[in-house]
């Protein structure tokens, strides 16, 4: 998944930048939110950063990101671009894209 | 071909009266008389079509139009990027830039990656956002959304794309906006039937080929709540748009035929019981050879030397063929098409469908507005496509005609000519006509003659007898009908 250049960079030194676009408050939306920041929590422990975008009050930056869906997770770096549809209830989807499994087991 | 059967392709539910749903115009030519008023405002049409039906057409035209009354919308592809939307229109005349820039239109393209991976549920709720911010943003009540079904592909359950489909709906219904889809048909049009059911208004458009030439076709297959007319219409994507051509009861409003002109010959105007009426249509059927063409002339130089305006069209034969067939029985037509008195136009049948050839005469009828129409032969309509093709062209045609109190003379070529002396066209047109001339050879001991027979002419005492003529230097000699010299 990653550029051969930043390869040699270690994974635990990148830093994440998010953008999490919800709709409204719904329970939808904050199981989303609950299920992010966890995972990053465990994943990422202090080096992502998560804004969340209400597509209601702000379509415009869904329509830059061309996200129809919702919820949807913009992984915006490190490059390249990532998106991953839904709630996050499954987490495995989430590591896969972000080859945490992998790089963990080359850690341990 | 009996009198009544033209009736059978004429909408005869046409009413004004029912009009309870509120209506959209979509200023489409024609497309508002098939729908009787419009598209129904604040509510869901769905418009069905194959690939190259014309659907991102008459999508982007129903905006252009909207914007040409100030109207704002917003459309939104799943399938073309905008600049390839832009290009598109532009070819069309349509500068969607210009609108852009007016705060008429907005346009969406979003890139869908059907890789995207998914984790638990979703929603297209974010689309609807953008689309309402936008509408909103312009004050826009119409909305097109081009290939939904390439949206629908990013819910790999259908259960799940009809549930969000449904939600899109509601929610745009509740803003009370005028919606567009167009569907692509194809094998996979059946998982996307419920658009049909959920929609107020479904049109079907598409696109055949017969024979190698092609015919678009139009049917709205569902209204609720209104009045539409149902059969199937053809019509045209021409370089000014859609051109939907329904035979309609506006088509039928007739003007009456008018006062008696000559023919341009004493006898023959006293064969036809003096002469014709303008404003009617003339039938000469014959077989080949037999002076149909000469007979129509002869008929028109004696209009354009009144001067009134001949436009001739012919199936058969170029500009030149013509010219100097006609010179050679005396009748220079260069003088008439230098006075401007006659336009000849010369047309291949097989070069395009019906609603083309239709729409091009049309066109040439409103422009170079002709008081007589001469369309040699309509036996070669047959060409176009099919015997229903060439039926709907001229029944079309005549209307057309009929509408604008342009004097009719058509030609056609029999090929039995003495078994089916009555069904003289073939073609269902000879019911409709008011008068009906039917030329034919004799023989008579050693040499061939020519005869001309009246086999009808509406409001006038015509003869009933054969009436012998000949194809001189100087045109048609009808003998005298009394002496027969």
């Amino acid at each position: 998944m990653h550029p051969k250049g930043q390869k040699a960079e270690k994974p635990e030194q990148l830093h994440y930048s998010l953008i999490l676009f919800v709709v409204n408050e719904g329970t939808n939306s904050r199981r989303a939110r609950n299920n992010l920041e966890r995972l990053c929590e465990q994943w990422l422990p202090r080096r992502h950063t998560i804004r969340v975008v209400d597509v209601l009050k702000d379509y415009q930056t869904a329509l830059d990101h061309n996200i129809l869906l919702t919820p949807s997770v913009v992984i915006m770096s490190p490059e390249p671009r990532k998106i991953i549809h839904g709630d996050l209830s499954d987490e495995s989807k989430f590591t896969e894209l972000l080859n945490f499994k992998g790089e963990n087991e080359d850690d341990r | 071909m009996n009198p009544s059967s033209h009736h059978e392709i004429i909408d005869k539910s046409y009413s004004v009266e029912f009009q309870s749903l509120p209506k959209l115009p979509t200023l489409i030519g024609g497309l508002d008389d098939v729908l009787h008023g419009g598209l129904p405002k604040g509510r869901l049409t769905i418009v069905n079509g194959g690939p190259g039906a014309g659907k991102t057409v008459l999508g982007l035209e129903l905006l252009v139009r909207g914007a040409e009354t100030g109207q704002s919308a917003v459309f939104i592809s799943f399938e073309e990027s905008s600049e390839a939307m832009r290009r598109n229109a532009l070819a069309m005349g349509w500068n969607l830039t210009k609108i852009e820039e007016e705060g008429k239109l907005a346009l969406v393209n979003p890139e869908i990656d059907y890789e995207t991976i998914a984790s638990g549920e979703f929603h297209i709720e974010g689309l609807c956002a953008i689309l309402t911010g936008q509408a909103n943003r312009l004050g826009a009540g119409l909305i097109v959304i081009d290939a939904v079904d390439m949206l629908l592909r990013l819910f790999d359950d259908p259960k799940k794309a009809r549930n969000q489909l449904i939600f899109l709906h509601r929610w745009l219904s509740d803003q009370r906006m005028t919606v567009v889809m167009t569907v692509k048909d194809g094998n996979e049009k059946r998982k996307f039937d419920y658009l049909d059911f959920m929609a107020d208004c479904v049109i079907q458009i598409d696109q055949r080929v017969h024979e190698q030439v092609t015919t678009r076709r139009l049917r709205v297959k569902k209204y609720r709540g209104s009045d539409f007319a149902s059969r199937e219409h053809p019509f045209v994507i021409s370089k000014q748009g859609i051109v939907v051509m329904p035979l309609t009861f506006v088509d039928l409003v007739e003007q009456s035929t008018g006062s008696m002109v000559s023919a341009g010959d004493a006898n023959l105007d006293e064969v036809l019981g003096g002469g014709y009426r303008k404003s009617s249509s003339i039938l000469i059927s014959g077989p080949s050879g037999s002076g149909k063409t000469t007979l129509a002339f002869s008929i028109a130089a004696a209009a354009a030397g009144r001067g009134e305006r001949v436009l001739y069209l012919s199936f058969e034969q170029s500009k030149q063929a013509l010219t100097s067939e006609m010179l050679s029985v005396g009748l220079d037509l260069s003088t008439f098409v230098d006075d401007n008195t006659l336009r000849i136009t010369a047309m291949l049948p097989e070069a395009m469908g019906m609603e083309e050839h239709l729409y091009r005469i049309i066109q040439e009828v409103e422009e170079y507005q002709p008081v007589h129409m001469i369309v040699d032969a309509i036996s070669a309509t047959r060409r176009i496509g099919s015997p229903q093709a060439a039926m709907e062209f001229l029944i079309r045609l005549y209307h057309a005609a009929k509408k604008r109190g342009i004097t009719c003379i058509y030609t056609n070529q029999i090929f039995s000519s003495m078994k089916n002396e009555l069904e003289i066209s073939g073609l269902g047109i000879s019911s409709l006509v008011d008068s009906a001339i039917l030329l034919n050879y004799f023989r008579e001991k050693n040499r061939v003659g020519r005869s001309l027979l009246v086999l009808k002419s509406r409001g006038s005492r015509h003869s009933d007898k054969y009436h012998e003529f000949r194809i001189t230097d100087n045109g048609i000699v009808i003998l005298d009908p009394q002496t027969g010299n």
